[in-house]
């Protein structure tokens, strides 16, 4: 280090010149430097290479006019300038640089890809990228290419020699119009990189549509109908992914319903509970947060009550057996509003039936079931 | 050998059996045996080293004197940690007898000495402090200072310079085992005997006591008084220097710790269990000889220690009067745990409470009785008291047989293996639900924690400024417990905690819906938790060093104290076999022997009044309040049995209908509650023998407080109620065979197995989520941010939400995170609305007290240090493969102030805890969002209905609205992910409000 930063004092030194390579030295090769001695002195010079990490000391006996030492190439590994310097008794003689160069691309060629998903709609753009490297860690030369090969969703593009500039080599890409994975691949003379992939996943939904499987019409507010979309796409018609949230939303009157689901195989279902009241409901189906919305659709429910017996004996008010629409009981657990004159007490039948105290105002009491007034 | 010392030798020889067998057995229940032996394994692993990373993001262990955990450390290096702690535990057994013998003979016959040691094995308070609490370092401090004790009564009766030595060398020990024992037994033990000492010698001198006056005393304490302040300032002297680094802590890294409740501070005559055990347990059977103890303790020659006494009895009731607040002053009575006095005070008695049981053995006492009720008389008191010995012995040892104190035992070896795996340990964890055992857990690993059990160490603000004593078990500390236990969960990545293993499921649905995930199960049935997003803990943890000095200081100078002191004591000692002549200058006790008697007939009818006050109170069908209280205690504590035996038996209602209608539905009050309070009001009394009433209850969730309202009838019969069954619901659901398809997602995580570092390729993407739009407002003097957001992304995303707050000045004031209210985990496409609230967190900056009557669903008026006018907004997201239910829906109605409706489950799941989120829209933007939580579960193809209050916006003002540049994603500007997809999603709505769900399940297959 001392010697490096020496400069030429004014004692008598050697005229000695210092000959290196004049081209560029490739990584790893053993290079020959010449010392041009022409005071024929005689006696020990040091060499100093100082590479881009560390310095190496070479030590030489002189004793021709001309000399030509070698040094081995295990200490010429680091790309960059090597600075030269040829000293004699700590005294800098001659001073001379020469370059390295990376030697060839090696195994494996570092390869990312970012982002690693993008949507189909040939917007957004990913970037391959190469970081080739020889078997030193140098990076690779510049002007160097690497072979980037892509296989696309719909089709196998050729490979593309990419010239390095600055280290590395890059690719954009664009999405294309189909979704599915885009892998990619790097390859430079012998050497080639790992697989990376890319996903290019749908956008959001465009047509969305609902329709109603089977329901049962009327309002007994217990069995469940099926409702499902289409097969939801996205403007390139590409099936949304699973999983996609998807809401069921309808209204009636004062009513509202949500229900909540996801896509399986683009196409999301739900079961919609019948409502305790007669009524009509028009649903819709909603992806996002309102949108992306289908066409309404609408569902009418009728009145699930036939007959309702009533019958005041000494002790209690006697409530059914309430009979629905194609003789059988309602469904236990039907509630049943009563107001007995002063207040309101709901209680719900069992096997269609259901029972209360006397009423406290004879005039003024009554039930109520799906809405409908019984006095 | 003569009788007293054959029964001194007896004594320990019975003491070692007793309590080394006994101790093997409670020592892993005590709360404090495994944080002794966790201070022990730092020793045992950096002697030297007085930071501890594994607590609390660091603490020092100069907070607690070393000695102790020193020497479970040497022996733990041949024999264990738990068998280290039970050596030590002996060597203070052998200590603590030997010390009451010698203490014993200051005051009373060699035989009367001895007797003392033999109670001193069986001692309430002494069985209580060791096989309960497993106060080990005091009760060292204790053993040590009783044995220092006769020293420096012969130091100064005798002029024995050599005891000086001997004496200090011994509370030197004491100050390195337990420092508080040396600062108040100085008062309570030292000074009685340097004044009995004194007295000793004016007796000597007037050739009796009863020829000693108080000015003879005067004057003889005036000629003595270089001695008094040469062991005063000695005592000064040791106690700062070999604790010097405890001192120096103290003094500059003071921490504000506010007052943690203990029940020893208590009124125990309002609070009668705590009576018991911080009282009556303690004194044991020496309540039935307290009149002769208080006579023996006032004679004339006794008068210091009696006085003694008494201050300590008197500061060992706690709150029961108010003296002992006024006496030490309103910190030191909130800061000290004042069960050590009572402790203190049954040792200052033993001596006296020897001499009463030898008299009443072997004495004028024994004489008395046989003489005036005959031989067998006397044999039947004295087996009586035997008896009394062994059985209030045995039932403190079996204490938690009656109400178990810990959890049960937890086997660490698979969480140590959890966190040993896979870099587990680079970041911090918690425990829940673990008892005492938290310090076990943590000598077993070496990963850190946020939470310990040791608060007077801790530094962190969301500790220090709430009466918590640890986090984990914050749900038996009400809601300002739980307040602190939520800071950590909704704020984990500032602590770098990232897992939490959890044994409890009271804290499930907390842990939920603060956005962790339930990881697995380990083999010992303990839950882990895992939080994502949150970074490791960086390489260089911040410490707080103290010169080299203290440390050496530290780590050799209690030890070399302890050598020390043998070495005086026991080695260069040549007097050590010498019989000791103390005078005894005791009076026949002129207590009439009726006056035991009357006693014994107070205690007696004190306790049976006590009983039958338990009784009557425990009797559930004496009254319909007994009824309903016993009933929901039994609920409670998940008593079923107990429970259905309320109901009417005559009714057709069987214990298995019982059962199966209790195990049918999940759900918060089920399964994840506390019961903190109930009322009882009546609704219809329309005779003597059928009522109706209302019960509202209060249950503690991990989530909110919750109160709940039922209706129940009761009936008489045969002069008892009982509560007659009410109607369980009809509805049947429609289908028995249900055929659900659903999607499940599943991370690979690291493909390639290797410790190394993930690999690019195993790290997915942030999933694209957008704020469509945010909002600072106020609400009662409170600021929160609301909002919306939405996964626009193909993948489901886990979400957190940063946030900071500005001044006019653009200067931070605050930043915190969302914490239950919003659905951190979203399907692709689906929205959101969040609520950030930040009164939790602003009591640390005020540093100010949390208030004792706290209430998040109260209006607080908190106080802003700057008004924020402005903020930014950080969405956060990670891919997950969480397994979500989405198979519910909603109908509701809504009216201007309240919406109504139902949730249906059309799934095959139980939706165990519904959560209902409510968003209020004003022009299209959310101006409130509200939480609330269904008290019970929705089972497949059922319902449940709920009515929520909306608020009034006209009580929320817009402070600020966020734009482009305030709302950012993944730290990303979201300018260009919305020029991806346009007209994607809808940045405002045009609804009033909307209602969204989310739901903790409990996934059956």
């Amino acid at each position: 280090m001392l010697w490096a930063c020496q400069r030429p004092v004014s004692i008598h030194v050697p005229s000695l010149e210092l000959v290196v390579p004049n081209n560029y030295v490739t990584a790893g090769n053993d290079i020959a430097v010449q010392i041009i001695n022409n005071e024929k002195y005689q006696g020990k010079v040091h060499l100093v290479l100082k590479t881009v990490f560390t310095y190496h000391v070479f030590v030489f006996d002189l004793k021709n006019k001309v000399g030509e030492y070698e040094v081995d190439g295990k200490y010429l590994t680091e790309s960059g300038i090597v600075n030269c310097w040829l000293m004699v008794d700590n005294v800098l003689v001659s001073e001379k640089n020469f370059q390295v160069r990376a030697s060839d691309i090696a195994d494996p060629i570092k390869l990312f890809t970012g982002p690693n998903s993008i949507w189909v709609n040939d917007f957004q753009e990913t970037m391959v990228v190469a970081l080739p490297k020889d078997k030193y860690g140098n990076a690779a030369r510049e002007l160097d290419s690497v072979e980037i090969n892509l296989q696309m969703p719909d089709k196998i593009i050729e490979g593309e020699f990419i010239k390095i500039h600055d280290q590395l080599a890059f690719k954009k890409l664009s999405s294309g119009q189909t979704t599915g994975k885009i892998l990619a691949g790097a390859s430079a003379m012998s050497a080639n990189s790992k697989e990376q992939k890319v996903e290019v996943v749908p956008l959001w939904p465009k047509v969305l549509s609902i329709e109603i499987v089977d329901h049962l019409p009327y309002a007994d507010g217990r069995q469940f109908y099926q409702i499902k979309t289409n097969t939801i796409k996205d403007d390139r018609g590409n099936m949304i992914p699973d999983g996609t949230h998807v809401v069921f939303s309808a209204t009636s009157r004062d009513r509202k319903l949500e229900y909540n689901s996801y896509t399986i195989d683009g196409v999301a279902k739900a079961y919609i509970r019948n409502p305790e009241i007669k009524s009509v409901w028009k649903i819709l189906g909603i992806v996002g947060n309102g949108s992306i919305v289908s066409k309404p659709i609408t569902i009418e429910f009728k009145d699930v009550i036939k007959n309702v017996p009533r019958i005041l004996s000494n002790t209690h008010f006697l409530v059914g057996p309430i009979e629905s629409y194609i003789g059988q009981y309602v469904p236990d657990g039907t509630e049943v509003e009563y107001y007995d004159g002063q207040k309101t007490t709901v209680k719900e039948t069992e096997d269609g039936k259901v029972d209360f105290h006397l009423p406290m105002d004879y005039d003024n009491f009554y039930i109520k079931i799906a809405g409908h007034i019984f006095r | 050998m003569d009788r007293s010392r054959q029964y001194y030798l007896g004594s320990v020889l019975f003491g070692l059996l007793f309590h080394g067998t006994v101790m093997a057995f409670t020592m892993e229940n005590t709360y404090d045996a495994y944080v002794h032996m966790f201070f022990a394994d730092h020793y045992s692993n950096a002697w030297f080293e007085t930071w501890n990373y594994k607590w609390y993001t660091g603490f020092t262990m100069t907070s607690y004197p070393p000695l102790v955990h020193q020497l479970i450390a040497i022996l733990s290096k041949v024999i264990g940690l738990k068998a280290g702690f039970l050596v030590c535990g002996l060597a203070m057994v052998a200590l603590f007898i030997r010390g009451i013998y010698h203490f014993s003979k200051i005051w009373v016959n060699d035989l009367s000495a001895s007797y003392a040691c033999i109670l001193a094995v069986l001692s309430s308070s002494f069985i209580e402090a060791l096989h309960l609490f497993g106060q080990l370092p005091s009760l060292m401090g204790i053993a040590l200072l009783l044995n220092a004790c006769p020293e420096i009564y012969r130091w100064i009766r005798d002029n024995n310079r050599f005891r000086f030595y001997t004496g200090i060398s011994i509370l030197a020990t004491v100050t390195a085992a337990h420092h508080v024992s040396t600062i108040f037994g100085m008062v309570f033990f030292v000074l009685p005997v340097m004044g009995v000492a004194v007295l000793d010698i004016c007796i000597l001198d007037k050739g009796g006591v009863e020829n000693v006056r108080f000015m003879h005393f005067v004057k003889k304490i005036w000629s003595l008084l270089p001695k008094a302040v040469l062991l005063g300032v000695s005592v000064i002297a040791i106690t700062a220097l070999i604790i010097f680094p405890y001192w120096y802590w103290s003094k500059t890294d003071p921490i504000s710790q506010v007052s943690i409740p203990h029940g020893s501070r208590a009124n125990f005559l309002e609070d009668l269990n705590l009576g018991l055990v911080f009282f009556v347990i303690p004194w044991g059977m020496m309540l039935f000889f307290l009149p002769g103890i208080f006579y023996r303790v006032f004679k004339k020659r006794n008068i210091f220690l009696g006085l003694s006494f008494a201050l300590a009895l008197l500061l060992g009731t706690g709150g029961t009067t108010p003296i002992p607040k006024l006496l030490l002053g309103e910190t030191a009575f909130n800061i000290l745990t004042l069960d050590r006095f009572t402790i203190w005070a049954t040792i200052l008695a033993l001596p006296f409470f020897g001499d009463l049981v030898f008299n009443l053995v072997e004495g004028n006492f024994g004489d008395y009785i046989i003489n005036v009720f005959g031989r067998l008389s006397h044999k039947i008191v004295v087996f009586c008291l035997i008896l009394g010995l062994l059985i209030s012995s045995a039932l403190i040892i079996n204490i938690g047989s009656f109400r178990p104190l810990q959890p049960d035992s937890i086997d660490p070896d698979p969480i140590v293996n959890f966190l040993s795996v896979d870099n587990h340990d680079d970041w911090r964890y918690l425990t829940l639900g673990f008892g005492d055992q938290v310090a076990w857990i943590a000598t077993q690993t070496n990963a850190l924690s946020v939470d310990g059990n040791y608060h007077s160490a801790r530094r962190l603000p969301e500790l220090t400024t709430r009466a918590v004593e640890r986090l984990e078990n914050s749900k038996y500390l009400g809601m300002e417990g739980l307040g602190a236990l939520q800071q950590f969960l909704g704020v984990p990545e500032k602590y770098h905690l990232k897992y939490i293993f959890n044994n409890d499921k009271f804290y499930e649905p907390l842990l939920f819906f603060y956005g962790w995930t339930k990881l697995i199960r380990l083999e010992n049935n303990i839950d882990v938790w895992e939080r994502k997003d949150v970074l490791p803990l960086p390489s260089i943890l911040p410490k707080k060093e103290i010169p080299k000095i203290q440390k050496y200081m530290w780590g050799i100078l209690p030890i070399a104290c302890l050598i020390i002191c043998l070495l005086v004591n026991f080695v260069a000692r040549r007097e050590s076999w010498k019989s000791d002549t103390l005078p005894r200058y005791h009076n026949k006790s002129k207590l009439k022997y009726w006056t035991y008697g009357l006693w014994l007939i107070i205690v007696s009818a004190f306790m049976l009044l006590f009983l039958i006050r338990f009784l009557f109170n425990s009797n559930p069908h004496k009254n319909p309040q007994n009824l309903l209280e016993a009933y929901y205690n039994h609920i409670d504590f998940k008593e079923f049995d107990d429970a259905y035996k309320l109901y009417d038996p005559n009714q057709d209602y069987s214990k298995e209908q019982f059962l199966l209608e209790l195990s049918l539905e999940d759900g918060l009050l089920a399964s994840y509650a506390k019961l903190d309070e109930i009322e009882i009001e009546p609704n219809f009394i329309s005779s003597d023998t059928y009522q109706e009433y209302q019960v509202t209850s209060h249950w503690i969730t991990g989530v909110k407080k919750y109160s709940n309202q039922h209706n129940y009838k009761l009936i008489k019969k045969n002069k008892q109620w009982f509560i007659e069954k009410s109607e369980y619901e009809k509805k049947l659901p429609p289908d028995q065979f249900l055929r659900i398809a659903e999607v499940d997602f599943y991370n690979q995580g690291r493909r390639k197995a290797t410790t190394n570092t993930s690999i690019r390729e195993d790290i997915l993407d942030r999933p694209e989520v957008i704020t469509t739009h945010a909002q600072l407002v106020k609400r009662n003097e409170n600021y929160h941010i609301v909002g919306q957001l939405i996964n626009v992304d193909n993948d489901p995303a886990f979400i957190s939400i940063d946030v900071s707050l500005y001044d006019v000045n653009d200067e931070e004031i605050i930043q915190y995170s969302t914490s239950d209210i919003i659905i951190h985990n979203l399907l692709p496409k689906e929205s959101t609305p969040f609520r950030i609230d930040f009164d939790d967190i602003l009591w640390q900056m005020n540093k100010t007290d949390f208030p004792e009557d706290f209430d998040s669903n109260q209006k607080t008026e908190m106080h802003w240090p700057r008004k924020p006018v402005k903020f930014v907004l950080n969405l956060r997201s990670m891919v997950t493969d969480q397994r979500l239910y989405k198979y519910y829906g909603l109908e509701y109605s809504a009216s201007a102030k309240s919406i109504t409706g139902d949730i249906i489950n059309y799934g095959n799941q139980e939706m165990a805890i519904p959560q209902i989120l409510t968003a209020q829209y004003e022009n299209g933007i959310t101006k409130w969002v509200d939480v609330n939580y269904l008290p019970k579960g929705i089972r497949p193809q059922r319902s449940k209905s709920f009515n929520i209050e909306l608020e009034d916006l006209k009580k929320i003002d817009v402070i600020y609205s966020g734009t482009s540049i305030d709302l950012l994603s993944n730290s990303a500007n979201q300018t260009q992910l919305r020029r991806v997809l346009p007209n994607s999603f809808l940045d405002k709505t045009n609804e009033d409000h909307k209602v969204f769900i989310n739901a903790l399940v409990n996934f059956k297959n």
